[in-house]
């Protein structure tokens, strides 16, 4: 039925002989390693595949000044660490979040200026920099990662669903896990021990 | 073909236990019509109703409640169901044409024989009736209906079978494998469970693909789900009436059922006639109708002079345990749920705590994970490899405890709380004793010994008993009418030409989803009915 | 076909309108003349054409056809008999002969499909050996008639839904071994309903005026010209497996066209593909083992998936064939001369994938039927809302709809009955099943997401109306 591959029983025999506690003899470095080297496989398979003609990529470097369009894409590829979205999805974001919050052009022309001056702060860390000192700016950063990631944009009972199929939280996985509601493979795919597992 | 007044058979109710029985009788040549309180919704609009949802992980929010039919709903809570008891009963169910299998997970287990017996055996709860053996058939013949898939004669379930399921097992996903290997070599059982999910074509509907969507809905139809009969009930001649309310039963001074009536969305009645009712409306609305419909000649309403209608509600409260395992397990490929452990369904425990089956998630786990990383305020590219360690690594497992039959935990029509139509909301009263809560502890111990076996790390418990909305008990078989509403044929003890198709009539909850068993008592009384046409 | 079948209904067909009548009575007079006509050609040419039973294209060794001389209906157990046997339902399979006489596969070969024509309804009958309501008391040579001649047991002629017009190319050997084989059957009693052919068409002797037009009679001559592996391809092609009945335009009389042979033609809604070796309108321009794909497995990945009738003759006839006789098929259908359609490119050649349209449905509110959103809703699950399929060429994947043979058509018949009927089709390599989407999807829907499908995945030119599904939906699957 399941077909394990033979480098698998390594593993399964070190958990039975250890018992209750076969964690200390997983290297945690080496499944990290694995882990990251098939997620930067996946990024690069999917990036490509996901790609229309309406992608779109603009260089941060050149993240035009104010609050429009442009500006807040060149501010997600910063705090997605991607380097181009689709164009159509950018633009219904950028206007949900837009209606949602009047103050949310003006932030993201902060949040631009912001970043630049703060050079040496790495996208995964900009939330903790700014709650500190910009609470209000930590709070759309939250709704733009929010907006992408999860599709949804707003607070209950009025939160609107911009994504679901192009959300971002899918793409990390997409080489092993569905979108739920659509068939990734043929029937019985799943026996298969993921590739990058 | 019956007309939209009056028919041989009138069936209240369009979910898997009204289906079934309106199906067989339209097939033996009698009139059906056939009540459903909720509308008719398309398979593809529920699927995009999903996809648009808000709170995709609240699986009621694709079936939106209506004014006329109401619903519970959670997010945002509607307060449908109204708590008055000890402790919320937060149960789901739907109101539309096919009813609440359109979102399930697809178990279809049978009983054990012990669970006809709690009693007998153990000295607590009640007992069936009568034996495993009297349903066996049954099982078998709803086994073919739904179309379940299970595994063969080497693995053995504890409930005896005459026929090999109709389907083949569907192949486990790795992770349930490994799970399997993991738990079995340390004295668990784990089995692969058996689904009313196609492991090849059948029936017209097609293999699962593992979209991993049984919860809220197959977008495919590869899962049974209550429609499949409502819609051969349809093609049969029985007569679907949807958006049909009923409110009251009425029964002449003798006793025999002559009419029920409904109302429409806008408010207005009609009476239909009948030789014989079946009440299918769930374990909820099927008592709170009953109640509802007194008269001076039932006072405390139909079928009601055991005083046990609404009462000895039961459901499976669920604890529950999520963790990183040490190795990337992949949870997500396939169904939503394959495998179950089941070595705590029975023993001589039962006599002093609650029997239980524990179950593996295979849901897909990216949408709560994600949403998890970015309450925590991540970003880039840290985000990304976040979320696939931990859609590799999080493992969540879940628990079903028996329940016993306690008449003080009942269902009765509100006093005060009416939906549109006028119609009382069902008013809750609802404990959780101590039979599943010293159980509950032990559970807990297995969850935190299953954790660490796979080197588990945030190790989360969830001790609050959750609803599994198996709805049981509260139109209660037995053998004495002065202590139950329905006899062995589902008939009740008051009324000759009244029956109910429901997980209701259960005397015992065991430990089990229990739509298996609600399909093989519908298609025992329909078999009982086609006799008495 | 055989004498239950042959009863007409003379009660039934002479209650008929007075109109009816009078128009009848001026075809009867047509087909007087007619029959004149046949009796001065017949005389001229005498009876019985060149027979060539003994050619070589028969692979498979010489059975003692002698021994099954007695068409007792036991079952064939001896052990000489069973190579013959298994020869037998090789052919069968070979001719499908199930398609049309297995409706019901708890009555295998027992008959009882109701064929629809332009003249009524006609019934197929039971072949099994029962001896009251099958063929058990046929002998081999009214079996050999009935194949070669189009005659029933009784002397009565037989309605051309029944293939003789190229069985009677099979020769006497393949013809006695289907018989051995049909005797093996469990005997099914079982009588289907009469046939419902309206006045004059219920005259079965008329169907001499029709044989004059459309049937000659004669086993097939090989060409020494051609290589052994085409003349078995045109044995095969031509005759048992009678791909030109569904393959063919047919005539007013409905037989089959001579000039359009293999062209296509629409059967019961569905458009049976041109196959001749033409790059655009046939087949010319898949590869040799694309086409021997398709017909073992119904598959040619990327290119076409066999449904509706199709999707029947592979699982029950073409996947059961040897590499070397679909080797020799394909050899035969590529020396097809190619004939146009008209088509501009081939049907597998259209389409692009869709990208943007669920991106900009999510979390809008339709009310009106829109095709993008049906086709999302009820076909991207499998399908993917880009249309590219799941699962690339495994077996049971889930086919592109761009490049995809349906799709590109130039009509929208086929994919309008997928949507309507879905698709069931067993090989064995997959157990296929699309549901059928017709109980749930009003005329209007289905129109919708024909359209959708044909302007994004395939020939934006094939469009289907309302009206046109309503019609589609009617026809029996």
């Amino acid at each position: 039925m399941t077909d394990i591959p033979e480098n698998n029983d390594a593993h399964r025999e070190v958990t039975h002989a250890a018992g209750l506690s076969s964690s200390a003899l997983f290297s945690t470095s080496r499944r990290a390693w694995v882990l990251g080297a098939c997620a930067a496989a996946a990024a690069f398979a999917f990036a490509g595949a996901s790609r229309s003609l309406s992608w779109i990529a603009p260089a941060f470097a050149d993240a035009p000044a104010g609050g429009g369009l442009n500006a807040f894409l060149a501010l997600s590829q910063r705090l997605t660490g991607r380097t181009g979205f689709d164009a159509i999805l950018g633009k219904r974001i950028y206007d949900a979040l837009a209606k949602s919050d009047s103050q949310f052009t003006q932030n993201v022309g902060v949040l631009n200026t912001w970043l630049k001056s703060h050079g040496g702060v790495l996208s995964d860390t900009v939330t903790q920099a700014l709650q500190a000192d910009q609470p209000a700016l930590a709070k759309s950063v939250g709704a733009i990662m929010r907006a992408w990631y999860l599709g949804l944009v707003g607070d209950m009972p009025h939160v609107d669903v911009v994504a679901y199929e192009k959300a971002l939280m899918f793409e990390p996985v997409r080489d092993v896990l569905t979108i739920p509601s659509y068939c990734r493979d043929v029937p019985f795919y799943w026996t298969q021990k993921p590739v990058c597992a | 073909m019956a007309n939209s007044n009056s028919a041989d058979v009138v069936v209240v109710g369009s979910g898997v236990a009204g289906g079934l029985v309106a199906h067989q009788m339209a097939l033996a040549g009698a009139s059906v019509i056939l009540l459903e309180a909720g509308p008719r919704i398309p398979r593809w609009q529920i699927v995009e109703n999903f996809r648009n949802s808000p709170a995709k992980s609240d699986f009621v929010t694709p079936y939106p409640s209506t004014p006329y039919a109401p619903h519970p709903e959670y997010t945002p809570a509607n307060n449908y169901l109204i708590q008055k008891g000890d402790y919320p009963y937060n149960s789901q169910y739907l109101r539309l044409v096919g009813g609440t299998t359109w979102h399930w997970a697809a178990a279809a287990w049978r009983l054990l024989p012990s669970d006809f017996q709690l009693h007998k055996l153990y000295g607590v709860g009640r007992d069936w009736p009568y034996p495993y053996e009297t349903l066996k058939p049954w099982y078998t013949a709803a086994e073919v209906q739904l179309g379940v898939s299970g595994p063969d004669t080497s693995v053995d379930l504890g409930s005896p079978r005459s026929k090999p399921y109709p389907m083949s097992q569907l192949p486990l996903s790795y992770m349930d494998q490994r799970f399997s290997d993991v738990l079995n070599a340390q004295g668990f059982k784990v089995v692969p469970e058996p689904v009313a999910r196609n492991s090849r074509p059948y029936d017209a509907r097609p293999t699962c693909c593992g979209n991993n969507n049984c919860m809220p809905i197959c977008p495919i139809g590869a899962m049974y789900n209550g429609i499949t009969h409502a819609e051969k009930a349809e093609q049969a001649g029985a007569k679907l009436i949807p958006q049909a309310v009923v409110y009251r039963v009425e029964a002449d001074n003798t006793g025999r059922i002559t009419a029920v009536h409904y109302k429409d969305p806008n408010g207005n009645s009609t009476r239909v006639t009948g030789k014989l009712f079946v009440l299918a409306a769930n374990g909820i609305e099927t008592p709170k109708l009953m109640l509802m419909s007194t008269s001076d000649k039932f006072p405390r309403g139909i079928g009601n002079s055991s005083d046990q209608v609404g009462r000895n509600l039961m459901d499976h409260p669920g604890t529950g345990v999520t963790f990183l395992a040490n190795e990337p397990l992949w949870p997500g490929r396939g169904p939503m749920e394959m495998t179950s452990v089941v070595n705590f369904r029975d023993g001589a425990f039962r006599a002093d705590y609650a029997a239980k089956k524990l179950h593996l998630s295979n849901g897909v786990p990216t949408m709560s994970v994600t949403a998890a990383l970015l309450k925590k305020g991540l970003t880039g590219a840290e985000l990304d490899r976040q979320i696939r360690d931990r859609a590799a690594r999080t493992l969540n497992i879940n628990s079903f405890h028996e329940h016993l039959a306690e008449p003080q935990n009942r269902v009765v029509p509100s006093a005060d709380h009416k939906d549109a139509l006028g119609i009382p909301q069902p008013e809750i009263y609802y404990s959780i004793g101590d039979y599943v809560k010293k159980s509950a502890i032990k559970t807990h111990e297995l969850y935190a010994r299953i954790a660490s076996l796979f080197g588990g790390a945030e190790v989360s418990f969830d001790d609050t008993f959750a609803p599994n909305n198996h709805i049981m008990g509260t139109t209660i078989m037995g053998g004495d009418p002065a202590d139950s509403v329905v006899d062995a044929d589902c008939r009740t003890h008051d009324h000759s030409n009244l029956f109910i198709a429901s997980s209701g009539v259960m005397p015992t909850a065991a430990s089990v989803n229990c739509t298996l068993t609600i399909a093989a008592l519908s298609l025992k009384l329909a078999d009982k009915l086609k006799h008495e046409i | 076909m055989t004498k239950n079948i042959s009863r007409v209904q003379p009660a039934n067909s002479l209650v008929q309108h007075a109109r009816l009548r009078r128009f009848g009575v001026a075809k009867l007079a047509v087909a007087f003349a007619l029959f004149a006509l046949y009796v001065a050609w017949h005389e001229a040419h005498g009876p019985g054409a060149p027979r060539t039973d003994e050619s070589l294209i028969t692979q498979a060794r010489a059975d003692d056809i002698s021994q099954l001389a007695q068409t007792t209906p036991t079952p064939a157990a001896a052990a000489g008999a069973s190579d013959l046997v298994k020869r037998g339902e090789y052919l069968t399979r070979a001719g499908d002969c199930a398609a049309c006489h297995t409706v019901d596969k708890a009555r295998p070969f027992a008959g009882g499909l109701l064929i629809n024509t332009p003249f009524g309804t006609i019934v197929t009958p039971n072949i099994t050996p029962d001896p009251g309501t099958g063929i058990g008391r046929w002998s081999d040579a009214d079996f050999l008639r009935a194949m070669h001649e189009g005659i029933g047991k009784g002397g009565e002629r037989l309605y051309p839904a029944f293939p003789y017009a190229e069985y009677t190319k099979v020769t006497d050997r393949d013809v006695l071994a289907i018989r051995a084989y049909l005797n093996t059957l469990t005997p099914i009693h079982f009588t289907p309903p009469p046939n419902t052919l309206k006045f004059p068409f219920n005259q079965r002797w008329l169907m001499v005026f029709w044989n004059m037009f459309n049937f000659d009679e004669g086993r097939f001559v090989p060409d020494s010209k051609q290589s052994a592996e085409w003349n078995r391809g045109a044995y095969l092609v031509e005759g048992l497996a009678h791909c030109a009945e569904c393959h063919t335009p047919r005539n007013f009389t409905q037989g089959l066209k001579a000039s359009s042979r293999f062209s296509g033609a629409l059967q019961a809604g569905w458009h049976a593909y041109n196959i001749t070796s033409d790059k655009n309108s046939g087949v010319g321009n898949w590869s040799d083992n694309e086409l021997v794909s398709y017909l073992s497995t119904g598959v040619a990945s990327g290119r076409a998936n066999a449904a509706g009738p199709m999707a029947n003759v592979v699982t029950n006839s073409t996947q059961y064939l040897t590499r070397e006789d679909l080797d020799s098929i394909v050899t035969y259908l590529r020396a097809v001369p190619p004939i146009s359609g008209g088509e501009t490119r081939p049907r597998d050649q259209w389409g692009n994938p869709a990208n943007d349209d669920v991106t900009a449905l999510r979390g809008m509110t339709i009310n009106a039927v829109n095709g993008a959103q049906l086709f999302i809703a009820n076909c991207a699950s499998c399908h993917s809302w880009t249309g590219q399929g799941v699962g690339a060429s495994a077996p049971g994947a889930y086919p592109s709809l761009i490049h995809n043979s349906t799709v590109g058509a130039s009509d929208a018949n086929n994919l309008t009955k997928v949507i309507l009927h879905g698709v069931n089709r067993t090989t064995k390599q997959a157990d296929v099943l699309m549901p059928a989407f017709g109980a749930q999807l009003s005329d209007e829907q289905v129109a919708a997401i024909t359209n959708y499908v044909t302007k994004q995945f395939g020939n934006p030119q094939s469009t289907i109306t309302v009206d046109q599904v309503a019609k589609l939906r009617k026809w029996p699957r």
